[in-house]
């Protein structure tokens, strides 16, 4: 009875998960789109009216960093991480199932342990800019923007790396399963 | 104390599978937590301020272009063209691959990138013609890797935005080596080829196609010429000649080969937002430990304790080239450049070289470093393209890898053949 209660609770977050995924592909997309044509733009100004715009360079910029880290993310759900996975995988030619599992939380552990440091350390840093009321150099954009990057996207990569720590502690509690 | 904390915490964690970017940022949070007295601050800081920097932005543009070219049919075209030339010759078909690649490299800035658009059209033809198929995906697997030495190239824009040295100086300083490395693999394919007998592609091409095929090839062959060409003139930052040549994938790739739809478009810019992910967010994090090796002046004591044990230049750079192979065999070259190039760059200038130079020579190992066993990049994706175990290449990798030890020889001791073609 309760665990159905339970069941149900985490099919109700995948549903909010996989909708979620789908609009952060959009994002992702649409920014790239987006700082291709402001570059180009750039160039044919320049180029042609010899006279380059003063702003696309700077909200390139800060739209590229919100790009790398929503894309550092949006890799977790890939599972495209670059790591080297030769003990995990010397484990499972060796059967050693059970192993495999335990090595895993250790890394996931670790790596949750980083994001929830930038997710506190980036909503820290957040609070001083607004104490200090800084802007950009050339547009004046309050800089609180460009730096919500990086508890937001960390804060969302806590949540997967959770979910993949909870698939895994599963696997554990069966006694190993690769 | 510091330095063991440091590097140890790094080492384990990149050793039991966490992955490099976030180890590199747990080791640094270790120690500034246990050793240091540098608040923590400084990981936030880095981790937005290291990335804000417009050069870099050049990563995903590159791999954009690079993806929409494979997709928009350019590796055909290219492949095509260069059959005219080589095709005949003996091992013809390796040399087809070898010189596509150099081509290839132009385009894209990445060696897996090059390595699976080349391969996957010319394994199979190779195989038909009954190459032996580990040598074939050896070879490929290591033409592949001159697309990160001719520009433009991935590890240079990062090389150049971690050390501050000049990105556009760097691409054409890249170019000399990048094709020592072509013709190095082409004399292994050479006499690989005529020992156990493969052969060219066998067809005789007549004027009339050989004319019907280069006008086809020339949109693909022009693109490296507006990036270079713009690059080098001046007419464009590197960053600036990404977009263009991603604008010119898109016109070749959609109006005249008809190649790209909306469907291949979306993966591939869906594609490149996360591979652009999962490697740029870790120079972010390497500014963070850039900076604290700078405070705690962790560079300085290495090179103090090199030029301890030597003082001749040369017996210190071929160190340094060993070592850089070791690390190559173990992780991947962007953040084994991001880790060592900080490090290492003050030993070398100490050696009396050029920090465009160094850049080069540690790229090159670190390209080595993708088709040598255990950890290549390049072998894991030729082994998926040819649909063979990895082990089966490393009989044909022997001398492979050691024709391109002798161009990284070559490049290290003889300044002239980087620094040649730039005004210093």
């Amino acid at each position: 009875m309760k665990l159905d209660h339970w069941g149900r609770k985490v099919r109700n977050l995948e549903k909010l998960g996989k909708a979620y995924d789908k609009l952060e592909e959009y994002v992702l997309v649409a920014s790239l789109v987006f700082t291709v044509s402001i570059i180009f733009y750039q160039v044919v100004m320049r180029f042609v009216f010899n006279d380059s715009p003063s702003w696309t360079e700077e909200v390139a910029r800060y739209m590229f960093i919100w790009q790398i880290w929503l894309g550092a993310s949006a890799g977790l759900r890939e599972g495209n991480h670059i790591r080297l996975t030769l003990i995990s995988e010397y484990f499972i030619n060796h059967n050693r199932l059970l192993a495999k599992n335990i090595l895993e939380l250790i890394v996931l552990i670790i790596w949750i342990a980083l994001t929830i440091f930038l997710t506190i350390g980036g909503i820290s840093v957040l609070g001083t800019l607004t104490q200090l009321h800084a802007v950009s150099a050339g547009m004046r954009l309050p800089l609180v923007y460009v730096y919500a990057a990086l508890p937001v996207c960390c804060g969302i990569a806590t949540l997967r790396i959770a979910s993949l720590i909870y698939a895994e502690s599963k696997k554990m509690l069966k006694g190993g399963v690769a | 104390m510091e330095m063991t904390v440091l590097f140890g915490s790094m080492l384990l964690t990149i050793a039991i599978g966490v992955p490099i970017g976030y180890a590199i940022g747990f080791a640094i949070l270790i120690t500034l937590m246990t050793v240091s007295h540098i608040p923590l601050t400084l990981i936030t800081q880095n981790a937005i301020t290291g990335l804000d920097s417009f050069p870099l932005m050049a990563i995903p543009f590159f791999i954009l272009a690079g993806l929409l070219m494979t997709h928009g049919g350019i590796a055909k075209r290219l492949i095509e063209f260069f059959n005219i030339f080589v095709g005949r010759l003996t091992g013809g078909l390796g040399m087809i691959s070898i010189v596509t690649c150099l081509f290839f490299g132009a385009i894209s800035g990445s060696a897996m990138a090059t390595a699976s658009a080349i391969g996957s059209f010319m394994v199979p033809e190779m195989n038909k013609e009954k190459y032996n198929p580990g040598f074939s995906a050896a070879l490929v697997a290591a033409a592949g890797t001159i697309g990160i030495i001719i520009p433009p190239s991935i590890p240079f824009v990062i090389y150049g935005v971690v050390t501050g040295t000049s990105i556009g100086d760097l691409f054409i300083a890249g170019i000399f080596p990048g094709i020592l490395m072509a013709v190095a693999l082409m004399i292994v394919c050479y006499f690989i080829s005529k020992k156990y007998g493969f052969k060219g592609s066998g067809k005789k091409i007549t004027l009339h196609e050989a004319l019907v095929t280069s006008r086809r090839a020339i949109w693909a062959l022009m693109s490296p010429i507006i990036v270079l060409g713009g690059i080098y003139g001046g007419i464009f930052t590197p960053t600036e000649a990404a977009v263009i040549s991603v604008v010119y994938a898109l016109l070749i790739g959609g109006l005249v080969y008809k190649e790209l739809n909306r469907k291949n478009i979306y993966k591939a810019l869906y594609d490149t937002m996360v591979i652009n992910g999962i490697t740029t967010f870790m120079v972010g994090l390497s500014m963070a430990f850039a900076a604290y090796l700078s405070v705690s002046q962790i560079p300085t004591k290495i090179t103090y304790f090199l030029l301890s044990l030597t003082d001749n230049p040369i017996v210190i750079l071929i160190l340094i080239n060993l070592f850089l192979l070791v690390v190559g065999c173990l992780i991947d070259n962007i953040p084994a450049c991001i880790i060592l190039a900080p490090i290492l760059l003050p030993v070398a200038v100490n050696c009396g070289m050029d920090p465009i130079q160094f850049g080069v020579v540690m790229t090159l190992n670190l390209a080595i470093g993708f088709v040598t066993p255990p950890y290549g990049s390049n072998l894991f994706v030729m082994s998926a393209v040819a649909n063979i175990p990895v082990q089966k290449m490393f009989k044909s990798l022997v001398p492979i890898i050691l024709s391109l030890i002798v161009v990284l020889a070559v490049v290290t001791y003889i300044p002239v053949i980087t620094m040649g073609l730039l005004n210093k």
